[in-house]
Formats: C-alpha cells, structure tokens, sequence
C-alpha cells in the first residue's frame, strides 16, 4: 500500500492505534462457552409444551447466543488483569492487548442491549428480563463482585450459566414451570463440580491469580469432599425430569449410565490427592499427578454427561424419539 | 491501563487501585471518559492499522444490515401471526 491510501488520525498522545480484527472480538465472546449455551438452550425451547415459529425461535436462540457473547465481553474487559497472569487466559484478546478494556466494555454493552431488544421483539419480555439478568448476573454479580470476594463464587454464579434452557423454555411457553425450573437446577448443581475439578488441577493459576477458588482458600482436601457432595446432589437431581414425566426412557437410561459415570469419577477425585503439592519424593509426585489426572477426567466427562443430558431432552422432544416410562410421570 | 483494578481484594467491588483510579462500576464509568490531561496529534496510520481499521468497519457494516434483515423478519413473521389470528 503506498503512502497516498494511508489516512491520518487524531489520537490521544501515547496511545496506539487499535489493531483489533473482528476475530478478536468474536473471540471476546467466548464462543466454546457460546456452543453449550445454543446447545441446553435448543433443549429447553424442544422440551417446553407448545409451539413457536421456527424462525422466531431461531432468531431467540440467536439473541441469547448474543447476549451470552456480552457476557463473555464484558468478564474479559473486568478480568483482564487476573487473565494475564493464568496461563489457560493469557492469551484473550484483552489480557494479550490487542482489544483494548474499553472496547471489550464498549462492544459488550452494545451487545447486551441488542440482544435483549432482538428477544423481546422474537419472543415475549419475560424472556428478554431473563436474558438481561443472566447478563447483568454474569457480568456484575459474578464477574465484578463474587469471583474475587468468596470461594463460593462458581456456585452462585452457576446460576448465570443455568439460564440458557430456561430462557428457551420461557421463549415458546411465556411462563416459568416447574420443568423449566428443574432444567436450570440441572445446571446449577453441575457447575460446582464441573469448575472445582479444573481447580483443583489449575490450582497454582487461581493462586497466582489471588482468585479465591475453593481450593486456594479451603485446600484440596475440602474441595475433593464437597466435589463428591455435589456430585451426588446432581446425580440424584438429573433425574427429576423423570418423574415429572418431562425425561423418558432415552433421558432415564443416559441420566442413569452418566450418572454412573460422574460418580466413578468424583469418588476418584475425592480418594486422590487432586490439587496438593507435590513433595520431593516421586511417590508424592506421581499420586499428585495422577490425581491431577482423575480431576481433568471429571472435568472432560462432566461437559459430556451435561451435553448427553440435553441431547436426550433435545431428541425426545425435538425429534419425537418420547417414550413414556409406565407408571412415572404425570 | 484505565480499567485496571487490584486482584483478590475480596471487600467490595469498588477499590482504589495503587495508581489512584477507581475499579468496579465507578471504574468503568470514569475509564469511558476521554482523558483530558493528555493532548492529541494527528498521526498517519500504518498499513496494518489502515487494514485492522478497513476489516472493523466491513465487520460493523455487515452486522448492520443483519440486524435490519432480523428486525425487519421479526416484524414481517409477527404481523403475518397477527393477522392470521385476526383472521380466525
């Protein structure tokens, strides 16, 4: 390009100019959180009684995949200084610098507005005020205040994360019910553990990080006990759509073999020395590593038993693959 | 950078950071204002930034009419609901 193309700009003295692509700021979103968000979503619109429009739905699922992007913007503009430190986020476009704080607020607040505006306009404003306090949940409450104030940060802030297939459901229906809360409960009670097994292996990050994990202000020790506590809460609560006839057989068989699973692992997890630092000896080290490793699989099968979850609630409904359990159910 | 703050505080969402600013809500407001104290110049822009300026504005530009084409289905499918069920 020769110099008679390039532009000349006013700029505040020391300050660069942006070189920030639109992939930087798709990748603000955090657009893997974004799939599992469209995914319990899709879920809780093809359980919910009745019908929508399938493109209004679409469109719906398009607000709340937006407003789920603003929620990310918003966490990395907040947290950019704790991502710099951690090796899994040094690499955001805030904490890399190439987005620069402001823009991420900018960009995550524009997002926010739209999308709530788009799901009034699609669906009803009950769900667009859900989808709003989910942002606001996210993004204030959890990120602003709760992640740096108390080890109890993921299991309140869970609820954010809970929304998705609520919303959906709130979408078609226009009305919160007992099935819909049931579905966010699913989620709210597998966010403890899913994030407490990362933790326990990502432990020396959240610690350089000054983030208060449960195993950074408890230990391991605690947070391997309260893993398995929540685990067995959340297995035995998957199955609750069972009984308000809202799961059939294809939920009840996977709520019970990935239940199954969940528990193998979080017993693992609890009978190991996930999260400990390792001694000098290389017999402390290895059970420090391997523990390590029974953590990672809980936290990789814990995203597959809730994606396994949905997709059975999504193919049962959405796919009319029902089938009623006799003598269960309403 | 403006919208620094202090980690693991853990008292309340509004600090005063070691530079003097303000993190949390207030933080965010007062980051969003143009620094006065600090004057402009008129610069020329490199070809990276002139290209990273050229893809944001086509990337502004595209979700623009996205979203007038999704307001205008939302309206098109809405009103065609409305009269059907005015219709029966």
């Amino acid at each position: 390009m020769n110099s008679s193309t390039q532009s000349s700009v006013n700029r505040v003295e020391g300050e660069a100019i942006s070189l920030a692509s639109p992939r930087d700021f798709f990748d603000l979103m955090k657009p893997r959180v974004i799939t599992l968000v469209i995914f319990t979503a899709c879920a809780g619109l093809a359980a919910a009684p009745g019908s929508a429009d399938p493109l209004l739905a679409a469109i719906s699922i398009l607000a709340l995949s937006l407003g789920a992007g603003a929620a990310g913007a918003l966490n990395m503009a907040y947290d950019a200084d704790i991502d710099r430190t951690m090796k899994r986020t040094r690499m955001r476009p805030v904490a890399r610098g190439t987005v620069s704080v402001n823009d991420a607020y900018t960009f995550g607040i524009i997002c926010a507005v739209l999308s709530v505006l788009i799901m009034a306009l699609a669906s009803n404003y009950l769900a667009a005020g859900l989808l709003a306090f989910s942002i606001f949940f996210y993004g204030v409450i959890y990120t602003m205040i709760l992640k740096r104030s108390t080890p109890q940060n993921i299991v309140i802030g869970g609820a954010a994360g809970a929304f998705p297939p609520m919303i959906g459901w709130v979408a078609v229906t226009g009305e919160i019910s007992l099935d819909a809360f049931i579905l966010f409960m699913i989620i709210f009670l597998w966010t403890p553990p899913h994030s407490w097994a990362l933790a326990l292996y990502k432990n020396g990050d959240y610690q350089a990080a000054g983030v208060p994990m449960m195993p950074v202000v408890k230990g391991a020790k605690s947070t391997r006990l309260q893993i398995l506590l929540y685990s067995i809460v959340l297995v035995l609560f998957a199955g609750a759509p069972v009984l308000t006839g809202l799961g059939g057989a294809i939920y009840a068989l996977t709520a019970l073999g990935g239940g199954a699973l969940f528990m193998v692992l979080a017993i693992r997890v609890f009978n190991s020395r996930a999260g400990e630092a390792g001694s000098a000896e290389e017999a402390a080290l290895y059970a420090v590593r391997s523990g390590d490793k029974a953590a990672r699989d809980l936290f990789a099968v814990s995203i597959g038993y809730l994606t396994f979850l949905f997709a059975a609630l999504l193919a049962e409904h959405g796919f009319g693959a029902y089938i009623s359990i006799p003598g269960v159910g309403s | 950078m403006t919208g620094d703050h202090q980690t693991g505080n853990g008292d309340s969402a509004e600090t005063e950071t070691e530079t003097g600013q303000t993190s949390g809500l207030a933080g965010i407001i007062n980051s969003a204002q143009p620094d006065y104290t600090k004057s402009t110049e008129r610069v020329e822009m490199t070809d990276a930034e002139h290209l990273a300026q050229k893809k944001r504005n086509a990337a502004i530009a595209w979700s623009l009419v996205g979203f007038m084409a999704l307001i205008f289905t939302i309206t098109v499918l809405r009103l065609s609901a409305n009269i059907a069920g005015g219709a029966s």
